[in-house]
């Protein structure tokens, strides 16, 4: 396959390196210089003739005009981030998308903000506003007007190393301000109107749950049209777990099978084959329409129309150049997909079967595999290959049963699409062929789910690992690169007959090299050697506690996950899990859920899930001994005291903190003191019992809450290092003003995850370093065995 | 290189050249609006200053038809007739010279004092209710939310109806 064969691959290319460069350049001076450099330069060469060169001059310039498009633009005055709100405030607009249910009781909006309403009167504005309502809103429906009171702010991420960057991701859609608010408090402006393809949309998802059981109705709806709003947690798990997951998005599977279909069709009723491709067009057209604009169905419909259109025109067709338009007209409309997980797995799994599949499928056959097999096993295996870095890279995920998955599931779900459009179609027309359609289908998805449900029980069904460095990155897609040379030319009709031994050669030595130094980059957080210091990490999980221990010898522990359940963020899976998975965690040692508040123990749930745990402490079941030794470090129980603490005066939560679990780490000269949410009551009866109290760095208890952290418990502690584990624009007003003033007459230099970010403590037992990664500034503090010496 | 044929490259060229002036021009526009509008309005007739427009006006590409009151954007328009098909609005003929000209229902959150004493049944001391009414919460939300103005009942309110709409 030739380059002209694919004349709109370069450009693509080129556009989508721009664009992937553009959060790395300072402004918008330099992209706009290069390409108007680069245009000049290339029609000059071009003008006199050299065609390779004005080549290279058009391809920077495409490289800066992505590069222009994606640098964000300055905000307009009247945008709704670039003004100061008081708060709540009454916002009106249009709703740029349909709403999205994605807990019993949570809806999330996207709001194109059209007027604030500040104190009677209307200020017009402009911008994206992504708004979470708690509670049941009335009837909406995209491109309605609406208004409401919210509580505004700007988005925050949580700050801890390699973690997700929501702000960034959510600015890559526009979206620099969020809101929340409860959902009695919108009111629509103007009638709701869905627009033809929401309507077919809502009447398909309500004739699907008619007709079958809640689950299986859910899952038909995620194969039909990726809505896996309702699809319950434990089946999407299963899906994940055995890398099929791709099934539940819209993609080219589910438009090729669309094709299919009015092929069929039409050809039973004995339309040429010209105009049948042409007819298909518009119903490919449709189908993405009532799907909705993500990026793998974009994707798969620009492909399918271009492929369609060289049918109908009896021209030949090329499927990279397909891709290439379509990620040049998705990356042309929004730039910030590129940084999308949907967009980087639609199109890394389509090049994956277009590149690597062909010759994948030529070596299988060359060793006796049945044809039909090495078809399926080759697309399945190249796709996988391809999105590889891809899911280890956002979620942490390696699954090793897809491929073999795959060869099952993919026919299931082909055969569960084809009988539910139908079905659906049928309904439309009549009752009783589409009950029948629909109870048939009911067994196809149960042996769907049946299989998926098997194969996620494996017990290696997927790997969690760290997220690969950009090194292993490269060295993967470079190996990859090269084991399709070493194969390519070796198409038997044309390509002359090259001898076998000769493709082998240096390619495919390199192949395996380069893909053995990714594995090695990829494992080495694995399998690095202990390094025989003892790291804590107390995480930004906003307003709330998430320490994960990390022991000399290699082990870990955890105490507290930060907030989570059903109807919130769960900091446990999204932001304790991963920071664990990359710093090459597999199993806990310890696991230690405080108290039962749930900004602390509302992500163990999930962590446990996710993590064998040797043994958990709650403030319920504590273990006989008070100290254990975990890898040389001296963990001991300081509280709560034998008969509980009880009758706080200010009431049953304050008893609940009191009671929570008190820890004492000791490694060398090192020693940290881990309060919890302990409040006064808590600390006098530490000190009247005289428990080893002194320590160099201590968790102040309660986020800083003006309760806890008495100027007596202070001076019993005397740290040299106190940490406040806070969220930003808390409700409780954590820390407290008096608190803050008492730790800094104790001498104690203060760190606050709300300002700090993640901080990290890291000693080995004669010297401590302190590292907070808002900054990424690392302050040493030496340990003596003088106490009262300088801190 | 033998990439691209020389015409190939001419249009590819000019396709790049065309799509960066037109991020260029689209940037400058968001950043400076006044201007933008400035430019767009340069042969625009004078408007005599006690009687200002909108910005809006240019874009239902006529001339407002009375300027005290800027016609309003074309989105109005559209919701205005959705309410038109729930509520269709057959005016007798006697009541044509109270209405608001021919522009159809009167915008409540747009109308001017002397618009709302064209209306049947409201006399110059209901309009400054009205605008009073207004001004204190803002915008009206609802046709309805005309029933809180001192002096309008339900019987009013009804014959009014079909005259006004709300401006989303």
């Amino acid at each position: 396959m030739g380059w002209r064969a694919t004349p709109l691959a370069p450009i693509a290319a080129a556009f989508a390196l721009g664009v992937g460069a553009a959060p790395a350049l300072p402004g918008s001076v330099l992209p706009w210089s290069a390409w108007g450099a680069a245009l000049a330069i290339a029609t000059g060469l071009l003008l006199r003739g050299w065609e390779a060169a004005a080549t290279a001059g058009l391809l920077a310039a495409v490289i800066a005009l992505g590069a222009v498009r994606a640098v964000p633009p300055p905000l307009p005055p009247n945008h709704v981030a670039a003004i100061a709100l008081p708060s709540p405030t009454r916002v009106e607009g249009r709703l740029a998308a349909e709403p999205v249910r994605w807990a019993p009781d949570r809806t999330r909006l996207l709001l194109d903000a059209d007027a604030l309403i500040v104190s009677g009167a209307r200020r017009p504005v402009t911008g994206l506003v992504q708004l979470s309502l708690y509670g049941e809103p009335p009837p909406l429906t995209e491109g309605q007007r609406v208004v409401g009171d919210f509580r505004l702010s700007r988005p925050r991420s949580f700050r801890n190393p390699d973690a997700f960057d929501h702000a960034a991701h959510l600015a890559r859609e526009g979206i620099l301000l969020v809101g929340s608010g409860r959902a009695e408090r919108v009111s629509p402006l103007s009638p709701e109107h869905p627009r033809w393809n929401v309507a077919a949309r809502r009447w398909a998802g309500g004739v699907i749950r008619a007709a079958l059981p809640p689950v299986s109705a859910a899952l038909l709806a995620g194969l039909l049209f990726g809505e896996r709003t309702d699809l319950p947690a434990e089946v999407h798990d299963a899906f994940r777990r055995a890398g099929v997951y791709h099934i539940l998005a819209v993609s080219g599977f589910n438009v090729a099978l669309l094709a299919l279909g009015v092929f069929a069709m039409l050809a039973l009723l004995g339309v040429p084959r010209r105009a049948t491709a042409g007819l298909a067009i518009p119903v490919v057209a449709a189908f993405a329409l009532v799907v909705g604009a993500g990026a793998s169905v974009l994707r798969a419909a620009v492909m399918a129309t271009l492929l369609l259109t060289a049918l109908a025109l009896e021209r030949e067709s090329s499927l990279l150049n397909g891709v290439a338009l379509a990620a040049l007209l998705i990356l042309g409309v929004r730039p910030g997909d590129l940084g999308e997980p949907g967009f980087q797995l639609s199109f890394g799994a389509t090049l994956g079967i277009i590149v690597l599949a062909p010759p994948l499928r030529r070596a299988l056959i060359g060793r006796r595999c049945p044809r039909r097999l090495a078809d399926a096993v080759a697309v399945s295996a190249s796709a996988q290959l391809a999105v590889t870095p891809v899911m280890l890279h956002h979620f942490n995920q390696l699954s090793l049963v897809g491929v073999l998955a795959n060869l099952v599931v993919v026919p299931l779900a082909g055969a569960a699409t084809l009988v539910g459009m139908l079905a659906v179609l049928s309904a439309a027309i009549g009752g009783l062929v589409s009950a029948a359609l629909f109870d048939g289908l009911w067994l196809v998805l149960l042996a769907l789910r049946g299989v998926v449900h098997l194969a996620s029980r494996m017990p290696v069904a997927m790997l969690h690992l760290p997220a690969p460095p950009w090194t292993a990155i490269a060295a993967f897609y470079l190996g990859l690169a090269a084991l399709v040379a070493s194969g390519a030319g070796a198409s038997p009709e044309k390509a002359p007959p090259a001898p076998r031994r000769a493709r082998g050669g240096w390619p495919r030595l390199a192949a395996g090299a380069l893909l053995a130094c990714a594995a090695a980059i990829e494992l080495w957080p694995l399998a690095r050697p202990a390094s025989g210091r003892l790291r804590v990490s107390f995480l930004d999980v906003g307003q709330g506690d998430g320490i994960v221990i990390e022991l000399p010898a290699g082990g870990a522990a955890l105490v507290d996950a930060g907030t989570g359940g059903p109807a919130r963020l769960d900091v446990g899976e999204r932001v304790v899990a991963p920071y664990l998975w990359n710093r090459g965690v597999r199993r806990l040692a310890l696991v230690v859920a405080t108290h039962d508040d749930v900004d602390h123990a509302g992500g163990i749930a999930s962590v446990l899930r996710l993590f064998p745990a040797a043994e958990v402490w709650r403030a319920d079941r504590l273990p006989a001994g008070r100290t254990r030794f975990l890898d040389g470090v001296g963990v001991s129980v300081l509280g709560p005291p034998a008969p509980r603490l009880g009758g706080s005066r200010r009431g049953v939560a304050a008893d609940r903190n009191n009671n929570s679990i008190v820890l004492r780490l000791d490694y060398g000269l090192a020693s940290l003191l881990l309060t919890a949410d302990i409040e006064d009551e808590a600390e006098q009866r530490l000190l009247a019992d005289r428990a080893p109290l002194r320590a160099r760095v201590l968790k102040v208890a309660h986020h800083g809450g003006r309760r806890s952290t008495s100027g007596a418990f202070l001076r019993a502690v005397a740290p040299g290092v106190a940490v406040i584990s806070v969220g930003a624009g808390n409700p409780f007003h954590h820390p407290a003003p008096q608190t803050l003033a008492r730790l800094e007459r104790s001498g104690a230099r203060t760190y606050r995850t709300d300002q700090d970010g993640a901080v990290i403590v890291e000693t080995d037992g004669r010297e401590l370093t302190v590292t907070t990664w808002a900054d990424r500034q690392t302050v040493r503090f030496p340990l003596s065995m003088h106490r009262g010496g300088p801190r | 290189m033998g990439l691209y044929s020389r015409s190939q490259l001419w249009v590819l060229l000019a396709i790049t050249a065309l799509g960066g002036a037109g991020l260029a021009v689209g940037a400058w526009r968001r950043a400076h609006p006044e201007l933008a509008v400035r430019l767009e309005r340069f042969d625009a007739a004078p408007a005599s200053p006690s009687f200002p427009t909108s910005i809006e006006t240019p874009r239902t590409g006529q001339p407002p038809l009375s300027t005290t009151r800027a016609s309003p954007p074309r989105r109005d328009r559209m919701t205005r007739s959705r309410f038109g098909s729930d509520h269709p609005s057959v005016a007798p003929p006697d009541r044509v010279d109270k209405r608001q000209r021919s522009d159809g229902p009167l915008d409540l959150n747009r109308a001017t004092l002397e618009d709302l004493r064209r209306l049947p049944g409201i006399g110059p001391a209901l309009a400054r209710r009205i605008v009073v009414a207004r001004e204190r919460s803002g915008r009206f939300a609802a046709v309805d939310d005309l029933e809180s103005v001192p002096g309008v009942g339900a019987g009013k309110l009804a014959r009014l109806r079909d005259f006004v709409t709300v401006s989303p």
